[in-house]
């Protein structure tokens, strides 16, 4: 009885963490799969985004003008990236290992200058009712109903947009074949643009939530980040769906393989699945093989 | 100065460091995000050696050096099969892989507290005390690995590689075994990081995980491209530049809470504007201090020895061709894809010196059936045989070594290498690309070089190009490049050729010198086979013809007949 | 007559030169500090640095040590790296040619013993607990280490009736071995370990771990992790609404924002430095810590106060034996000369051989966010 009440427990942990990975992975994948950029500096984006939220409220600014400030600034940050870093590096032809190290080292100067403006310590967000839910042998909070609430709500937004509306149908139409949508006539720059900034807002989303519950330090980014590309390489590249799936099932495999084995594994089995999923179809679980 | 011979010795270790990595990326073409992983297993490979059985250092670092790069090479297999554009996250799940591991088994590596008390550096009874004892060995050994990597990537060896990161698929065709390459390429890399990470464990007499992050191996491979990639002299100015500069920044006055995040942003800073503005480096890859006079050759050049190029051939073990004909047999081959078949019971002989050209409307299967029969694909069904070996299933770099050998439809030669050079990787059974041989038999090396250097002159002669030979490949003209390719082909020495559309987007008049190359090379006894679409070459020098249509051979003959054929002609052009 | 004139000036500018030099000289105790400055422990090197400026600044008032000026020189090994630790140890030992060095942490102090010893510089850890630490060369420890600790905690859950213990720790040098101290210590009490979780230092998500210590139902928690670690399993346990005591090893001031209310009720053991004794050394101590920087010293910021204060005086004794106090050798033979300290704790501390020494230790719970003690240690 114990092992089922703790699997339970954990199974609906991991379905929390997942919904959270998911809204990450989508928040990554769209820029992935439209744009086929790294984006590695996606973590830092992150980071800003919690540490102006935390900075606007500690200057006695209400949550919610806060919280549109900073996604705002996120969202502009991403969109200025695209723009003033990886468009130019494009159009010059540069190699996948120079976008990289050039992300990278945004991520790096980025992450110092908000050490050296906000310093190390962690800052809690507070002032959202936190609540501890039973539910028998499950055991929640009302931050993670909120979280799971908010992240499926944006989640079911975002793919609205995309089926419904023109920017949508675009935004779609440069995934799948970049020089048919130019031929019809289709920005693709603008539409680059347009999915950085997307992009950017979502990941700034999940960043305040995360924040809710966990004080924000300069290093949440790169974990973030991480999780960001596995969740898209596991679910699929090319397919926002599969990053969905992907979120939900790394969140839910990071919670329940402490059953199996030693706590102090947990980090080495999230690379694991990443390095096989890359080794066996890199293309993830519902992905497209490119062309 | 302490201080300062102990930072010159952490630059010398960083400098090797970027070194065996620029072996990997900016050679071997391989984005290794999990280099520091390496450095690290060196370093504890040999901490765990010398304590446990007490040996010295001496002992300790080749243990180190081997166990990494042979644990390097069972890696490489999986690294090479992953895409490129999926590499660096890969390197990356693998160094995390690694570095938590090294984490979470502290009771062999002592977890985050590392193990200290490692043996310091002894030579024979010499312990060596200070930094400043030290810095001459390490300045040995960076001049040690200097001279192996200079070795390495100025040799037949390094010739290939440069060929592989331009177009693999050519250097394939070439009959080379790219993955052979790039394994060992690896494993030279991995194997010198492992001697540094030993090295430097002794240096400290401490090791621990913290210097394998991921940290550590972006600051490497940032070392490596900032230095310029491909460039070696590049990479100890990238290793300085990025070790002095953060070191200069601790002297600054200012709280030390202020000088940990500013180091950061300048670093952060560094990348972006390298990346942004100057990609290629420092110092690029073709940099020269002065302009070096370009090589020429005359025709005393190409003449060579018989008698050397018969003992070569004796020593390399080339078989004298038996008399067979045909020479090339296809029977019966097909290949699908998804539903499509592509080639469907395809059947074709190829008659010893003669000319034989292989036409049909586009799309009915030409190129399929060449890289069918040159082991670029598998066949479905049937089999090859030449003379009377069976060749169905060879793998495409064998293809050359068991005498055919075939050009491209879009020429693939290597733009970046001179004239010559793309010649001299045509030649087969290199000494100088064996490793080991290069090494321990460097006079052989030396002997085959000039060797083969007089027989590429004397091809390229034959094709008229002698004058081109330092000339670099990019400067060449469409048609040069094609000629390029054939005396490419020829280096290879294979006994039957096949040309993929030699004539294409070439002017009649290179056409008219085309046709009289391959008529010679014929009655020198080449067996050829083109693929061509331009009925007068086809109708001026094939001896047969085969008519190909939907995968299959619809008729063979020679070229008068099947041109006179009225349903030919329909199938042909479609109409 | 030109050229004598020359050589006089040349003479009176080496003159002066030497002097200044010589003036320059003029005796200056440079030590250094090995603390974290950044990261996740980032608390505990503030607290600590803030000890030793309190005390330098009143050793350099009272005219420093024997005329010796004391500046300490203070390296980031950014909450417990071993590469920043011993990189700042050889700076401070090549460039600043410190004789002495304050360490911290466990990983980053062990990691530059070996160097130690070979230049011999003395090495003082006031707030490291691995029990490690014991019997290395040139090392000395003013801080309760952590198989004294843990037993003295643990003891008092034993006597209130408790019998399971769960423990979760760190991926670092002292929890481990705390962790294995407590273990051991327990089961020979004759009670059982129900689960052991090691997790990745400075993670911030424990709700896995929580499960499991929930599914176990432990009747105690035991957790050493230090700095903000302990803060998170803390409140992640309690989220889990999992209501067993939970006991640990540190308490760093910053835990109570990871935490909140959830630490009501933690118990650790530490050493026991009473901000209220009437000892006046003490009572200057928190009075001038308080006015500079508006709280109360903990035990850390005490820890380092009075290591400074042993490093005065064996500067005093090096001096008057006719020695050099810049020679860390010399510093280190004359903690022989009487291994007994005065302690800002009240009373004296004594160095064992082994280089630890006693301190009072008491049993502290968080009461509504302060920490309260609930029991002494017998003397």
């Amino acid at each position: 009885m114990e092992a089922v009440s703790l699997f339970l427990q954990l199974l609906v942990r991991g379905l929390i963490t997942g919904s959270l990975y998911a809204l990450l992975g989508v928040s990554w994948g769209i820029i992935y799969n439209t744009t086929r950029t790294f984006h590695f500096a996606h973590g830092f984006v992150y980071t800003l985004a919690s540490y102006l939220i935390l900075a606007l409220v500690g200057l006695s600014l209400p949550l919610i003008p806060s919280l549109l400030v900073g996604l705002t600034a996120a969202t502009m940050a991403g969109c200025a990236i695209e723009y003033f870093a990886y468009r130019p590096m494009r159009e010059q032809n540069a190699s996948q290992l120079s976008v990289f190290l050039t992300a990278m080292g945004i991520m790096i100067a980025g992450q110092s200058l908000i050490l050296l403006i906000f310093g190390p310590d962690s800052r809690p967000l507070e002032g959202f009712p936190e609540r501890v839910i039973s539910l028998g042998p499950v055991t929640f909070t009302t931050i993670d109903l909120f979280t799971v609430v908010l992240a499926w709500t944006v989640i079911a937004f975002l793919f609205h947009f995309l089926a419904r509306t023109k920017a949508g149908m675009m935004i779609r139409a440069v995934s799948s074949n970049p020089e048919k949508a130019t031929f019809i006539g289709i920005d693709s720059k603008k539409i680059y643009l347009l999915v950085f900034g997307i992009g950017s807002l979502l990941v700034g989303i999940a960043s305040f939530l995360a924040t809710l519950d966990r004080p924000a330090n300069p290093n949440i980014g790169l974990h973030a980040l991480l999780i960001s590309f596995i969740t898209v390489f596991l679910g699929g590249v090319g397919n926002l769906k599969g990053a969905v799936i992907g979120g939900l099932i790394l969140g839910v495999a990071e919670s329940l393989v402490i059953m199996v084995l030693p706590t102090e594994y947990k980090m080495i089995v999230t690379f694991f699945i990443l390095f096989l999923v890359i080794l066996i179809k890199p293309e993830g679980l519902m992905g497209k093989k490119s062309v | 100065m302490e201080y300062l011979s102990h930072t010159l010795n952490l630059t010398f270790i960083f400098v090797v460091l970027t070194v065996s990595l620029n072996l990997i990326l900016g050679y071997g073409g391989m984005a290794s995000m999990a280099h520091a992983a390496f450095f690290c297993i060196g370093g504890y490979v040999s901490t765990i050696v010398t304590m446990h059985f007490d040996w010295n250092f001496l002992a300790g670092v080749p243990i180190a050096v081997i166990a990494t790069a042979t644990f390097g090479g069972i890696l490489a297999a999986p690294f090479i099969r992953v895409q490129e554009e999926y590499l660096i996250l890969f390197t990356i799940a693998f160094q995390m892989v690694i570095f938590h591991l090294m984490l979470s088994l502290y009771n062999i590596t002592g977890g985050d507290s590392g193990i200290f008390g490692v043996p310091k550096p002894e030579f024979f009874g010499f312990q060596v005390e200070t930094p400043a004892h030290f810095l001459p060995f390490m300045a040995l050994f960076v001049i040690i690995v200097y001279w192996v990597c200079l070795k390495v990537t100025k040799s037949p060896f390094g010739r290939v590689l440069k060929g592989i990161r331009e177009d693999e698929r050519a250097v394939t065709s070439l009959g080379k075994n790219v993955m052979r390459f790039k394994v060992i390429i690896f494993m030279v890399g991995t194997g010198i990081a492992a001697g540094a990470g030993s090295i430097f464990a002794h240096y400290t007499q401490f090791i621990s995980p913290a210097i394998g992050s991921l940290d550590e191996s972006i600051l490497i491979i940032a070392m490596v491209v900032l230095g310029g990639t491909a460039n070696l002299w590049g990479s100890a100015v990238g290793a300085f530049l990025l070790i002095i500069i953060p070191e200069i920044l601790n002297f600054l006055p200012g709280a030390s809470g202020l000088i940990v995040p500013l180091r950061g942003f300048i670093y952060g800073a560094l990348l972006i504007l390298f990346m942004r503005f100057r990609p290629e480096g420092i110092i690029p890859e073709y940099f020269r201090l002065k302009r070096s006079k370009k090589k020429s050759f005359t025709k005393e050049d190409s003449l060579f020895d018989v008698n050397a190029e018969k003992d070569l051939r004796e020593l390399s073990g080339f078989k004298k061709d038996a008399d067979h004909d045909p020479i090339l047999e296809v029977k019966g081959i097909s290949k699908s894809f998804g539903g499509i078949k592509a080639v469907d019971n395809f059947f074709m002989s190829l008659g010893k010196s003669k000319i034989t050209a292989l036409v049909g409307p586009n799309g009915c299967g030409k190129t399929t059936a060449f890289n069918l029969v040159t082991g670029f694909l598998k066949p479905d069904n049937g089999q090859i045989y030449f003379q009377d070996k069976e060749i169905t299933n060879v793998p495409a770099h064998r293809m050359p070594h068991s005498g055919i050998a075939r050009s491209w439809q879009d020429v693939r030669v290597f733009q970046g290498m001179t004239v010559l050079d793309n010649l001299l990787l045509a030649s087969q059974n290199q000494s100088g690309e064996s490793l080991l041989k290069l090494f321990f038999m460097p006079w052989q090396v030396k002997k085959e070089e000039a060797v083969n250097l007089r027989k590429a002159l004397s091809y390229l002669e034959k094709v008229g190009l002698l004058e081109k030979a330092s000339e670099i490949a990019s400067s060449l003209s469409y048609a040069e490049q094609k000629l390029l390719a054939v005396a490419r082909l020829l280096t290879t020495e294979a006994e039957i050729l096949l040309l993929d559309e030699p004539s294409s987007g070439v002017d009649p008049n290179w056409v008219k010198q085309f046709m009289n190359i391959i008529k010679e090379l014929a009655k020198s006894g080449k067996t050829i086979c083109i693929v061509e679409h331009n009925l007068e070459v086809v109708r001026e020098i094939s001896d047969t013809v085969y008519f190909m249509a939907e995968g299959r051979k619809i008729a063979q003959g020679s070229a008068e007949e099947l041109m006179a054929d009225p349903k030919l002609a329909e199938i042909y052009f479609g109409i | 007559m030109k050229n004598r004139k020359f050589i006089c000036l040349i003479g009176l500018a080496f003159m002066l030169l030497t002097s200044m030099s010589y003036a320059a000289d003029s005796k200056e105790f440079k030590f250094g500090e090995i603390l974290a400055m950044t990261g996740s422990g980032s608390w505990y090197g503030m607290t600590m640095e803030r000890g030793v400026n309190i005390a330098v600044d009143e050793i350099n008032k009272d005219g420093g040590s024997d005329g010796y000026k004391f500046i300490g020189v203070v390296e980031d090994h950014k909450s417990g790296l071993t590469t920043p630790a011993q990189n700042a140890f050889r700076k401070l030992t090549s460039i600043d040619n410190v004789p002495a060095i304050l360490s911290s942490f466990s990983a980053p102090t062990l990691s530059i013993m070996a160097m130690a010893k070979q230049k011999k510089i003395i090495v003082f850890n006031g707030g490291a607990t691995s029990p490690k630490l014991i019997n290395i060369p040139y090392l000395y420890n003013t801080r309760m280490l952590g198989n004294e600790i843990a037993p003295f905690t643990l003891k008092y859950l034993w006597d209130m009736g408790y019998r399971t213990m769960a423990t979760i720790y760190a991926n670092q040098t002292a929890p481990i071995s705390l962790n294995d101290a407590a273990t051991k210590y327990w089961k020979k009490l004759g009670g059982k370990i129900v689960s052991e979780q090691m997790h990745e230092t400075g993670a911030t998500d424990f709700t896995s771990e929580a499960s499991i210590i929930k599914a176990k139902n432990p009747d105690i928690i035991f957790c050493p992790s230090t700095g903000l670690d302990v803060g998170y399993v803390i409140k992640a346990v309690r989220k889990m609404g999992v209501k067993a005591p939970i006991c640990g090893t540190e308490h760093s001031g910053d835990m109570e924002k990871v935490t909140g209310d959830a630490s009501e009720g933690y118990l650790f053991a530490s050493e026991f430095f009473d901000v209220n004794s009437d000892d006046p050394w003490t009572k200057r101590f928190v009075s001038t810590f308080k006015k500079k920087y508006d709280v109360d010293p903990d035990f850390y910021a005490a820890n380092y106060y009075e290591l400074t204060y042993i490093l005065k005086d064996l500067v005093s004794r090096v001096v008057a034996k006719g020695g050099n106090p810049l020679d860390g050798s010399q510093l280190e033979k004359a903690i022989w000369d009487d291994p007994k300290f005065k302690s800002i704790y009240g009373g004296y501390i004594k160095f064992k051989k082994d280089g630890t020494c006693e301190k009072p230790v008491v049993l502290f719970e968080i009461q509504k966010g302060t920490p309260v003690i609930v029991k002494k240690q017998e003397r």
